[in-house]
């Protein structure tokens, strides 16, 4: 799986985020479209698989994908892409190799029907990567924010008698023109708040 | 008397019989019966009594009496003697629970030991027939054995261990497939559950393992692996040896036979032609896990066996701390770090912020600890407490965390800490009662802080033109600080962190004990630590940590004395030779054959203080290196001197013993092939280190005991080092007294039986399932919170062996290992042995680094700071370059032509003052030499400041070795090899100027010198091929 790097900000206010991205197993795969002969294909439980001997020489399907999750194996003359462990899984493991290794539960996996995983959706919040790519990813992000939006970070300071201090109890809001978008309460003294304001 | 002869007799005979019966049941064992042909004699040592067993053609035959010219002969002093040592080995044949309830370890294994050691027992035979002969006898108990676990379709699964967590190694026709963490089992011990501000925490049954150790199948399929003995072609031990090659030369290759005989010849030579003390042996400062194969363990007893001058390692993890913060605390046997029990439920409980200071354990995973205190870290998250990263780096746990960040000029650290000093006591921010019952001295470091002494008061304005970090940000965070319970992360692991390793390293680490001494060490909430250390798991089970020198026989060089000494009996090993050399300083022992360094000993505060010199009186000066392990051009410092120093004649021979050609091993006249921990068998526990690091293990959420199979065979001609030392022992007649006449396997059970284990789990099903969850103990036998016995003015209740009963000054418990016996802001250590030295004051002072923005000649040229901290995807060399996986992670190298490079992070407005763009390559440079890095372009450190991490496993020069640029990114060739302070023996690597420049690729490359050196050799070498690594 690739993972994506992403810093929001200037020294010395600043914000990282790491993206997985693993094969998105969509519902409406440009892969399995490009293919021939079926040589990608999608299973009752939504993992899409490519058939690596019906695969052989097919170098479109690594550019059909606009998630960019499929490489070209040169020595197998061969596109690959994440299988979702499905080997591993229709072997009785619970999850699959990415998920277990995670420390942080930053992968999750769920088996679920699609009204069941519709509630998760909103109940979480949860975000598809590039919606606009209409490809339906069974993939789904929490806190996308902290890849897509804007990061505005600062502190607040002010001098007195020749003395710069950090100012305690400070209030700051985000405004577009007139309209006040959303606003913070600096709770304890000082700076040592990152304020964090995105706007959508 | 005549009972004892009758019983000796029948244990003789039943001898024969055991075989027979082993031999008619197995075909393993007819099969090894079949190896050799030859007489066995044992006899009372009065020839009273004998029966002689004759070996043939696979069969086994006895006769009574005494045979007139035995191959072997095993003599007893009496047949009382006899029955003792060898009725333990029938009634194990028996039946392991009963020789174990009548005969209980370590009873039978001291019996033997200490009649060898009397002379009581003596063998007679070749040190070849002794080993087979011994390992015969105790393959008869471990025939039949079963170890892994059956998954189907051929797939077996066993278990590991390594320093990034334990492992599950699945396995299938003979190659490995998969290598995943552990988890556990319904039957396996359930973890402890803390309670806190009405929450419960209770972490998650798994093992977690660093990212790195998901590697491992890459590395052990490495086309890097060495796989077969190989000789320097242009290297003759019998004609001309060509040392100015090193480096350089190709190699061929040759058998076994030929290389141990070449080195055991050049052992004898040395020692011969020169004297005691000729042959130079170091290690790197880690190894492949398991405690018997261990750099403290095999190697060891090996070179103890044959008399070496030892390298001395600096304390490269402590640095500041052993030099420096030792003075004011004590705490010399774990180098000057703190003892940290008790603190995750503490923190849970009282905590309001913590403070992350030059700490990065998302990186460093404290040491060994996988991402066990990852999820105890996002439990601090839960409960709102505040988190501030001070780190010129906007490192991972600052980008997984998220907290204020501030970003010191490097080495500026402890400008920082005076000048929070001085808000506390100008603002009554400290712990006034604390101070005066608890501490000494404060008041006389007060002075300096408020600038009577030197009219400069330490405030947060003055100390911005030092660290660059804005006087309103200081004040602000001080003021948070002394009024909250703050907990000091001072290092991922409490004791470590890059500032204590750059030239103030030591007046960093000082400042953090005094500041924790201002808010009072040890109460509530008050304290050292990161939710890295300190977890309720049980710390009186024993189960050794590999310092405590596994099979080593020395008592002296390890942690041995403290436990394995009595509960793994073994002959003693001695170092004869006191001669001694500092390993940054090894390059100037040999060209210039000499220099001084001083010790590390953590026996007490006052050993550091102990300068030697090599040589040593009396003693050889150094003529052969037999190198073992990791490169130094990645880990030391200014490691161009290494190179150089391999192409002197000085240097007779070089032997080099390593599992990948990388790094050293391109220099060595002879290369011995070793194999990955994956190959061999050991026995370890997650995390622990033991020793100097005493109860390592309260990284981990669950303490777990591995049984590290032997998963596969060693690939090619590889063998594990034990082995490698045994064949060269045996060639030295030293056989005997270095295996005790044991395998690897054999030492494996020693040790089990050493430990806690035996009493909740039988051998036989810890050898199976291949590891122990030793359950958590209840809340009330939780280990106490470390220095709260401290600050409370009692008796010392945390499970801590140290300090020893002589140091302490009152009462035995009562108090620090300090004179005071308090926390001393003015060190009486130090006044007692230098209180003039300008580079280590009585009291902890700002000093402006030797090299950095005050250098003002130096700081034209080399406008940028560097850092270069312990990375994130290896642990050190271990798992990067060698063709591995890693390699393919871009927050480690970056591809770029068909080539894996090193990075160097880049501040956005120096990068593009000099026109550097992403993935550029650049150079990284200063007098002491070039490395060529990928650029990457980053907010994370600010301007002025460079960050690449040590450890590059790959060197690679694009000229001559030692003069040219290095291609594979080993930084440490630019990083000064001046001691952090005179009277030290200490690495001061983020004191380090360079400039940045694009590379125009302006110097000659070769870019498949690997390659030509692979066909010199020609096809005798087939390394399994990615093909036969299958996904998994």
């Amino acid at each position: 799986m690739n993972i994506m790097r992403k810093e929001r900000g200037q020294y010395p206010i600043i914000d990282v985020a790491y993206l997985p991205m693993p094969c998105m197993h969509c519902d409406v795969a440009p892969c399995i479209k490009a293919a021939k002969a079926g040589a990608v294909y999608k299973r009752d439980d939504g993992i899409v698989i490519i058939d690596p001997e019906k695969a052989t020489g097919q170098e479109d399907i690594v550019k059909a994908c606009p998630y960019d999750a499929i490489w070209w194996n040169e020595e197998k003359n061969v596109p690959q892409k994440c299988t979702f462990c499905a080997h591993l899984l229709d072997d009785g493991w619970e999850e699959p190799r990415c998920v277990q290794a995670c420390p942080t539960g930053a992968l999750r996996v769920v088996r679920t029907r699609d009204r069941n995983m519709k509630v998760h959706v909103a109940s979480e919040g949860l975000q598809v990567l590039n919606p606009q790519y209409n490809t339906n990813p069974r993939v789904y992000y929490k806190n996308l924010y902290q890849f897509t939006q804007c990061f505005i970070g600062g502190s607040v300071a002010y001098e007195k008698e020749g003395i710069t201090d950090c100012a305690e109890g400070a209030r700051v809001a985000l405004r577009k023109g007139s309209e006040k978008i959303s606003e913070v309460d600096l709770k304890t003294s000082l700076s040592l708040e990152t304020i964090v304001l995105s706007s959508s | 008397m005549i009972f004892r002869k009758i019983l000796f007799s029948i244990i003789l005979i039943g001898l024969e019989w055991i075989m027979k019966f082993t031999a008619w049941r197995h075909a393993t064992f007819k099969n090894r019966l079949r190896e050799k042909n030859f007489t066995a004699q044992m006899k009372i040592q009065d020839n009273s009594q004998g029966r002689y067993f004759i070996f043939k053609e696979g069969n086994v035959a006895s006769k009574r009496g005494i045979h007139s010219s035995p191959d072997l002969c095993l003599t007893f002093r009496s047949a009382r003697l006899g029955v003792k040592l060898l009725m333990p080995i029938c009634l194990t044949w028996v039946s392991e629970r009963l020789a174990r309830k009548f005969l209980p370890p370590p009873g039978p294994q001291l019996a033997m030991i200490n009649a060898m050691k009397n002379f009581q027992l003596i063998m007679e035979a070749p040190d070849e027939l002794f080993m087979w002969f011994s390992e015969t006898l105790n393959q008869i108990l471990n025939i039949g054995i079963e170890y892994g676990t059956d998954m189907g379709n051929g797939v077996k699964r066993y278990t590991s261990n390594t320093n990034g967590g334990p492992v599950f190694v699945y396995v299938k026709e003979g190659k490995i497939i998969r290598i995943t963490p552990i988890e556990f089992g319904n039957s396996d011990a359930k973890p402890w559950t803390i309670k806190a501000r009405g929450k419960t925490f209770t972490p998650p049954r798994k093992t977690t393992i660093s990212p790195y150790i998901l590697a491992w199948k890459s590395l052990i399929y490495s086309r890097d692996r060495l796989l077969y003995p190989m000789k320097r072609v242009d290297f003759d031990p019998d004609g001309k040896r060509n040392c100015q090659n090193r480096g350089i030369s190709g190699y061929e290759r040759i058998s076994w036979d030929e290389a141990t005989d070449i080195v055991a010849n050049e052992i004898k030579r040395v020692k011969r032609d020169y004297g005691p003390g000729a042959i130079l042996n170091g290690s790197g400062s880690h190894h492949t896990w398991g405690h018997l194969g261990y750099w403290l363990s095999a190697r060891i007893r090996f070179f103890n066996s044959i008399g070496f001058t030892p390298v001395v390692h600096n304390p490269d993890s402590w640095e500041g701390w052993y030099w420096g913060a030792m003075h004011h605390w004590g705490q010399s046997v774990r180098l000057g770090a703190p003892e940290t029990y008790g603190t995750v439920e503490d923190c849970l409980k009282e905590c309001e912020m913590v403070v992350f200071w030059s700490s990065d354990p998302e990186s460093t995973s404290g040491v060994y600890g996988a991402f066990e205190g990852t999820v105890r870290r996002q439990w601090l998250k839960e409960l709102g407490i505040k988190m501030v990263h001070i780190d010129p780096f906007y490192n991972h746990t600052a980008a997984l965390l998220g907290g204020k960040w501030l970003a010191p000029r490097p080495a500026t650290g402890n400008a920082l800490a005076l000048a929070i000093a001085y808000v506390w006591i100008t603002e009554d921010l400290y712990d006034k009662t604390y101070v005066a019952n608890r501490t000494v001295g404060f008041d006389k470091w007060k002075d300096y802080i408020l600038g009577q002494e030197d009219g400069i008061p330490k405030t947060p304005e003055w100390q911005e033109g030092e660290s660059g970090i804005p006087a309103k940000d200081v004040r602000a965070l001080a003021r948070e600080w002394g009024s909250k319970k703050t907990y000091l992360a001072a290092g991922g692991l409490q004791g470590f962190g890059s500032a204590c390793r750059c030239a103030t390293g030591g007046e960093w680490a000082r400042s953090m004990v005094c500041l924790m001494a201002m808010q009072g060490l040890g109460k509530p909430g008050v304290n050292m630590g990161c939710m890295q250390q300190g977890t309720p798991v049980d710390t009186s089970f024993f189960f050794p940590g590999y310092a405590e020198g596994g099979l080593s026989g020395d008592v002296a060089g390890t942690a041995m004395a403290t436990h394995l000494y009595q509960r793994m009996p073994q002959v003693l090993t001695m170092n004869p030779v006191a001669q001694m050399v500092p390993r940054l300083k090894i390059p100037e022992a040999i060209l210039e054959g000499k220099t001084s360094g001083y010790p590390t000993d953590g026996r007490t505060i006052e050993r550091q203080f102990l300068e030697f010199e090599y040589p040593a009186p009396g003693s050889a000066p150094i003529k052969m290196y037999y190198k073992y392990g990791g490169s130094h051009f990645g880990t030391m410092s200014d490691t161009n001197r290494y190179a150089k120093m391999y192409r002197s004649d000085n240097l007779e021979s070089v032997v080099n013993q390593s599992i990948w050609f990388e790094g050293e091993a391109k220099f060595g006249d002879i290369l011995l092939p070793a194999c990955t921990s994956f190959e061999r068998w050991d026995i370890s526990e997650f995390a622990n280190c033991g020793g100097y690091i005493a109860h390592c293990f309260t990284e981990c959420n669950h303490r777990v005991a591995v049984m590290q199979h032997k998963c596969i065979e060693p690939l090619g001609e590889s063998k594990s080092d034990f082995q490698i030392f045994l064949e060269i022992t045996k060639k030295l007649g030293l056989a005997a007294p270095y295996s005790e006449g044991m395998t690897e396997f054999d030492w494996c059970k020693r040790l089990f039986d050493a430990t806690d284990l035996p009493e909740v789990i039988s051998w036989k099903k810890f050898l199976k399932k291949g590891y122990y969850v030793v359950p958590a103990p209840k809340e009330e036998l939780r280990a106490p919170v470390s220095f709260r016995w401290f600050a409370e003015g009692r008796a010392k209740d945390t499970p801590e062996l140290s300090p020893v009963p002589a140091d302490y000054t009152e009462k035995f418990g009562m108090g620090l290992q300090t004179q005071s016996g308090k926390l001393e802001f003015v060190c009486s250590s130090l006044e007692r042995f230098d209180p003039e030295d300008p580079e280590r004051p009585v009291m902890t002072k700002y000093i402006p680094s030797w090299e950095g923005h005050h250098t003002k000649e130096l700081y034209e040229k080399y406008p940028l700071q560097l850092i270069s901290p312990h990375p994130r995807f290896s642990f050190h060399t271990m798992h990067d370059a060698k063709d591995g996986f890693m390699n393919d992670v871009k927050d480690h190298r970056v591809l770029i032509d068909g080539y894996y490079y090193w990075i160097v992070r880049i501040n956005s407005k120096d990068a593009e003052e000099r026109g550097i763009k992403q993935n550029d390559l650049v150079k990284v440079f200063n007098d002491r030499g070039a490395v060529i890095c990928a650029a990457q372009v980053t907010e994370r450190v600010p301007p002025g400041t460079v960050h690449s991490y040590e450890s590059s496993g790959n060197y690679d020069a694009v000229g001559e070795p030692g003069y040219s640029a290095d291609r594979g990114g080993c930084i440490n060739q630019l990083t000064p090899s001046r001691t952090m302070i005179k009277k030290s023996h200490a690495m001061a690597a983020n004191s380090c100027l360079v400039q940045i420049d694009k590379w125009n690729g302006e110097e000659n490359i070769s870019l498949h010198a690997r390659t030509s050196m692979w066909i010199t050799i020609g096809q005798a070498m087939p390394y399994p091929s990615p093909a036969m690594i299958t996904g998994g």
